[in-house]
């Protein structure tokens, strides 16, 4: 893992939270995991494909969820996730994937995402990857930003 | 008559977001497809006026429903509505014959300014 790639990954998924949904982002000490990743209450996996391969995971808890999932449907508050609030938080993975996609092109990195994977309920990955884990202090809620990224 | 428009996304938010869109501004929908199979399908059913098109979808992604479309209906209108927005996307888009590309998130108004510049 280079420090440019991950720095494309960390701008390309803070570019949604505050340019696109307004929230207020800052972002705390990176650190290097150790198997197993923690899920968090609920987490969305996003895939890059082509001349890197890269998994990256936002863990937070249902009520950083709602938070998102009000600001993309424009303020309206929300209190439990139904089908609809599901589809929005995907959509939310696919917007990030999608930027990340772009900041890593910027930087000479040719990729595509995958369509992303909702984890609900608290869980542990474990992989033969080492991950990048950064703490994003979102509005009033915590997301930990998990990346992984290898030379394809 | 208002122009008909087909919605073609795999998520369901996204469909809700752009029907909402279209309808305020009186369009009417034709139908909603959640890919790109049930798109060339539903295209043959309802012959619409214009296509609002995702890429990244199951079955069939966007880019190959475009050229399906266009291959049944050289005159299909067809905009894509993509989170990808990298050029060599755009350019795969516009090659496969859409009119225009909007990259997600988009705003309200890129919408229709997009929709209505096709439909003239």
């Amino acid at each position: 893992m280079q420090a440019n790639q991950i720095n494309a990954i960390l701008s390309g998924t803070r570019s949604v939270l505050e340019g696109h949904l307004g929230m207020q982002v800052s972002s705390g000490k990176p650190t290097l995991q150790v198997n197993p990743v923690f899920s968090g209450q609920i987490s969305v996996i996003v895939g890059m494909t082509g001349m890197l391969k890269v998994d990256l995971i936002l863990g937070m808890t249902q009520k950083a969820v709602c938070a998102i999932i009000s600001k993309m449907f424009g303020g309206m508050e929300i209190q439990e996730i139904d089908d609809m609030g599901w589809s929005a938080f995907s959509e939310f993975g696919n917007w990030v994937g999608a930027a990340c996609c772009t900041e890593l092109m910027n930087n000479g990195y040719e990729v595509n995402i995958t369509p992303p994977i909702i984890n609900e309920g608290e869980s542990k990955f474990r992989s033969v990857h080492k991950f990048i884990s950064i703490p994003f202090q979102v509005d009033e809620n915590e997301i930990m930003v998990h990346v992984s990224a290898q030379q394809s | 008559m208002s122009k008909r428009i087909l919605i073609v996304d795999d998520a369901s938010f996204m469909r809700m977001m752009i029907k909402g869109f279209l309808t305020k501004h009186g369009y009417t929908i034709a139908d909603e497809a959640a890919n790109g199979m049930e798109a060339v399908e539903k295209y043959k059913q309802t012959t619409p006026d214009l296509v609002t098109m995702d890429i990244t979808m199951p079955e069939m992604d966007g880019i190959e429903a475009v050229k399906a479309i266009r291959q049944m209906d050289p005159n299909a209108k067809i905009i894509m509505c993509s989170a990808m927005g990298q050029q060599n996307m755009v350019v795969q888009a516009i090659q496969a014959g859409a009119r225009d590309f909007i990259v997600k998130p988009f705003q309200e108004d890129r919408v229709i300014e997009a929709i209505k510049k096709v439909l003239t």
